[in-house]
């Protein structure tokens, strides 16, 4: 009696909603990311943090078809140009408008940035349309990882586009980690974070590192937009803003203690397992039960627990 | 007297100077009626904007209530606005009652869900509560709003308005009714107890329990009357449409209320309701206007279509951008000097709030 | 000529004036004190040197070229370095890494800089490890003049050196400041603890917004009467 056939019964109960949680939960946990980074920058709550992945979803998926005045060029450079998009996006974002609002109250501050990610998802809306739909190429093919749940004894190990997204998470991850905590540019976005006057004083301009954590932000959006672009298929205009990756991230940063940066990933992997076990197993009675299953945590948490989860400020 | 306690600003104006401006003042007054009034009478197309319109400074004065008296932000009120509709329109239908009461129902219906928030708001403050507004929207918007037996399984819950009232403009001049009774309660508020307790809440909570002031009490207050002035306008949007339809009331429309009200300039009844009028049409406005329409024939194929489609949102966006960019202060900042001469006074620029206070050097971002 | 120049230095906050025409000026190598009651416009004017609070009108010049108008960074890579009023570290970041940050501009010998900062103040070696927000206000207060001198300024500017300290810790921080004076770095130090007089070379006494005192310390220190009139 083999332990595969033990391994896909469990697999197709317990495992499938697993895998599907956990890449949902990583495109939640990098959207989470950037709400951390520029919540401990300035104090902001950025509305506009999952459309800066849809934009770039939209670049990478144009110059990897070749769409329009694209031209089609290898995987890799579309990646790059996707993650170019979002950089430049979080850039444009803090220039033209958040740098004015420096004195405005944090809801005209909020207001601003949604009113980014709604300005983005017209502009797609404008330039793409919503009739054709623009798929995104599944690289590398299905995995194992993918087909857990129907694992066969015989089948060889695939490596498939679950994968190459999942170990681009990681090594984004880990890259930010290895910026934050070796680089003087993290510690400089962290001392800006923290005591803005002194990092002034001690000599940091202020000003650029602002801009950088907004590039940084934008960036770490453009990977969520592209992580989770092969796995929506068909893209529309605001998909990470409107299908859940923007709600979810926030609820994910807010588990995980809003200040932390462990915190909002494990928390966004967090709210993507339970909303899809949710989803799996709330009776169809009860329409919406993943989100309602996930309000219901996240309301809990902040009533019991107000630091969140793993609060504290890293 | 409460009226001794008034300050100086309130006496009368020294006539001689005053009577002279009066006349274009009445003017501008009788321009802006008219306005209003010839809205109900350009047909059925024109009343039916002019119902939004008025159910959106609804939305706005509700959500004035919340963030501007309170300093809280709501980001769920497509789920009160829902409610609202919701729960008027099955009263309507499925238990029968007439238009009055049924909107009754719809304002309570309101009410009770943001009385549910506001238990929570007593534990829970800030970012974190604006937070929670926008996931207990989110969830009511795809559970309650879908569920198969409030919304005659899925298709929607009709919403017939009595035949009396069947007519866009007749419909048109009750909504405006009631959005000019609303505006009223809503000055009242302001100069009440509550009003000032509110007030005093948002500045400084410790400070405001210090002075004697129920805190609890004040801030349920606050949500209720605002879930209840949310939950009325959903019911005149059912209405006006004659149907409930879930998926309405999305978080994009949640969005766009919070963007219309911040936009008008928070604190402000005129900016509010500017705002508020302004979100409601702008749309439609572009979408049938003909310059826009004969400008986005200039862009090659698709895009045409697609610019006539979406372009109006953009611009919507886009303004909304420039005015916070610029003016921080929204609307409300450009249109005080106005507002100040209309009402007798000056026309001299009025404090715009904290928001834009000197141009001192920056030691941040 | 003068390290530090200020001349007719008018500032402000929003639209309250505070510096109303300030005028004094420090030689190189001195230790000098700025002294003043609450509300005089000490804090206004060390701000305005470092460049966080832009100049209305007036002149501030170091060594013979201006900086009023740079920006607080600006200020610090050219040789002034603030101990800002409040202490200001990083609280969630160890003391080594505040020391650290405070080199960002001058990048060269960070570990030798260290070791003379800890040769300076032992109890920031033993603590170097820990966060910064979990020291004792003396120990911050520490870190924060030792996080300046990791810029290896020319003009240490000291903001409330003694402010919440024990008279004993006073004592203490003022002997290092004085060191820092001996091994080469011109001081300005704001206090309201006439303490420090000992210290200084240079008396500067402020009120509303002026100088109204300019001397030797040791004419301060020494006359009952002008200690009187200015110190209250």
């Amino acid at each position: 009696m083999s332990a595969h056939l033990v391994l896909a019964s469990v697999g197709s109960t317990v495992g499938t909603p697993l895998v599907g949680g956990i890449v949902n939960g990583a495109v939640y946990g990098l959207v989470a990311l950037g709400i951390v980074l520029l919540y401990k920058a300035g104090r902001i709550f950025n509305f506009a943090q999952a459309e800066f992945g849809t934009a770039s979803a939209f670049v990478t998926v144009a110059f990897l078809q070749g769409i329009g005045p694209f031209p089609k060029v290898p995987a890799p450079l579309a990646v790059v140009a996707g993650l170019i998009t979002g950089g430049l996006l979080g850039f444009l974002s803090e220039r033209l408008i958040i740098t004015r609002l420096f004195r405005a109250p944090r809801a005209t501050v909020l207001v601003a940035t949604a009113g980014i990610a709604l300005f983005l998802i017209s502009l797609e809306a404008v330039l793409l349309g919503v009739s054709t739909p623009h798929v995104f190429p599944r690289v590398g093919g299905q995995s194992h990882f993918a087909l857990f749940g129907t694992l066969q004894s015989n089948d060889s190990y695939k490596f498939g586009y679950t994968e190459i997204t999942m170990v681009a998470t990681l090594l984004v991850v880990a890259g930010l980690a290895a910026l934050f905590f070796r680089t003087r540019y993290g510690m400089a976005i962290l001392a800006v974070s923290q005591e803005p006057t002194a990092a002034g004083v001690v000599g940091i301009n202020v000003r650029s590192i602002s801009a950088l954590t907004w590039v940084l932000a934008g960036v770490l959006g453009a990977v969520a937009g592209i992580v989770n672009a092969p796995f929506t298929g068909a893209l529309t205009p605001g998909f990470m803003t409107l299908n859940g990756p923007l709600i979810n991230g926030f609820i994910g940063a807010i588990l995980g203690g809003i200040t932390s940066f462990p915190g909002a990933f494990v928390g966004g992997l967090l709210v993507g397992v339970v909303s899809s076990y949710a989803g799996q197993y709330m009776p169809a009675a009860v329409p919406g039960g993943a989100t309602v299953v996930v309000a219901a945590l996240l309301l809990f948490t902040l009533l019991v627990r107000p630091t969140g989860l793993l609060g504290q400020e890293v | 007297m409460a009226t001794e306690a008034l300050p100086a600003v309130a006496e009368p104006p020294d006539l001689g100077e005053a009577a002279r401006f009066w006349g274009p003042r009445y003017g501008v007054w009788a321009l802006i009626v008219a306005v209003v009034v010839a809205v109900g009478l350009l047909g059925p197309n024109a009343a039916q904007h002019g119902v939004v319109a008025a159910a959106y400074v609804i939305v706005g004065l509700s959500l004035n209530i919340i963030l501007g008296y309170t300093g809280q932000l709501s980001l769920g009120h497509q789920g009160f606005v829902g409610a609202g509709a919701l729960f008027a329109a099955y009263s309507a239908t499925k238990v029968g009652l007439p238009f009055g009461p049924a909107l009754v129902i719809g304002v309570a219906a309101g009410a009770a869900f943001a009385l549910l928030l506001g238990f929570v708001a007593l534990r829970i403050r800030g970012l974190y509560l604006a937070l929670i507004t926008l996931v207990f929207g989110l969830a009511l918007q795809v559970s309650l709003f879908q569920a198969p037996s409030l919304t005659n399984g899925g298709a929607g819950q009709p919403a017939n308005r009595p035949s009396s009232l069947l007519a866009p403009d007749r419909y048109y001049f009750v909504c405006l009714g009631i959005t000019l009774l609303v505006m009223y309660l809503d000055y009242r508020l302001t100069k009440s107890k509550a009003g000032r307790a509110f007030i005093t809440i948002r500045d400084d909570e410790r400070v405001a329990s210090a002075f004697g002031i129920n805190v609890t009490a004040y801030k349920l207050l606050a949500f209720v009357l605002c879930g209840a002035t949310a939950g009325l306008a959903g019911g005149l949007l059912a209405f006006a449409s004659q149907q409930f339809n879930g998926n309405s009331y999305t978080f994009q429309l949640a969005l766009t209320f919070v963007l219309m009200t911040v936009v008008g300039g928070v604190g402000s009844r005129s900016g509010v309701v500017v705002g508020s009028v302004l979100f409601a049409l702008l749309h439609d406005f572009l979408a049938t206007f003909h310059p826009f329409i004969s400008l986005t024939h200039v862009l090659p194929g698709q895009l045409s279509t697609n610019a006539q489609q979406f372009g109006p949102d953009l611009i919507g966006a886009l303004l909304l951008l420039v005015t916070l960019a610029v003016n921080p202060g929204g609307i409300h900042a450009g249109i005080a000097p106005l507002m100040s001469w209309l009402r007798g006074g000056d026309f001299t620029r009025a404090d715009d709030g904290p928001a834009s206070h000197g141009e001192g050097p920056s030691g941040r971002p | 000529m003068s390290l530090l120049e200020v001349e007719d230095l008018r500032t402000g906050y929003g639209l309250l004036p505070v510096l109303q025409g300030l005028s004094f000026s420090i030689d190189e190598g001195q230790t000098a004190v700025l002294l003043g009651i609450n509300g005089a416009g000490k804090t206004t004017t060390v701000n305005a040197i470092a460049g966080l609070l832009r100049a209305w009108s007036g002149q501030i010049r170091f060594e013979g070229s201006r900086i009023d108008g740079l920006e607080p960074w600006d200020v610090v890579a050219r040789g002034v370095a603030l101990v800002p009023e409040g202490r200001r570290v990083f609280p969630a970041m160890t003391v080594r890494a505040n020391l650290e940050l405070g080199a960002w501009t001058s990048r060269a010998q960070v570990r030798k800089t260290i070791d003379e900062v800890y040769g300076y103040f032992p109890r920031l070696q033993e603590r170097s490890g820990q966060l910064a927000g979990t020291l004792s206000g003396g120990e911050q207060q520490m870190l924060a003049i030792g996080r300046a001198l990791m810029s290896r300024p020319r003009l240490l500017l000291v903001d409330e050196a003694s402010l919440g300290l024990s008279p004993l810790l006073a004592q203490t921080v003022f002997q290092v400041i004085d060191r820092i004076n001996d091994d080469g770095t011109t001081v300005l130090v704001v206090e309201q603890n006439a303490g420090v007089l000992p210290y200084a070379d240079q008396a500067l006494v402020m009120e509303k917004g002026t100088i109204t005192f300019d001397g030797p310390a040791t004419a301060l220190e020494g006359s009952d009467e002008l200690r009187r009139t200015y110190l209250g």
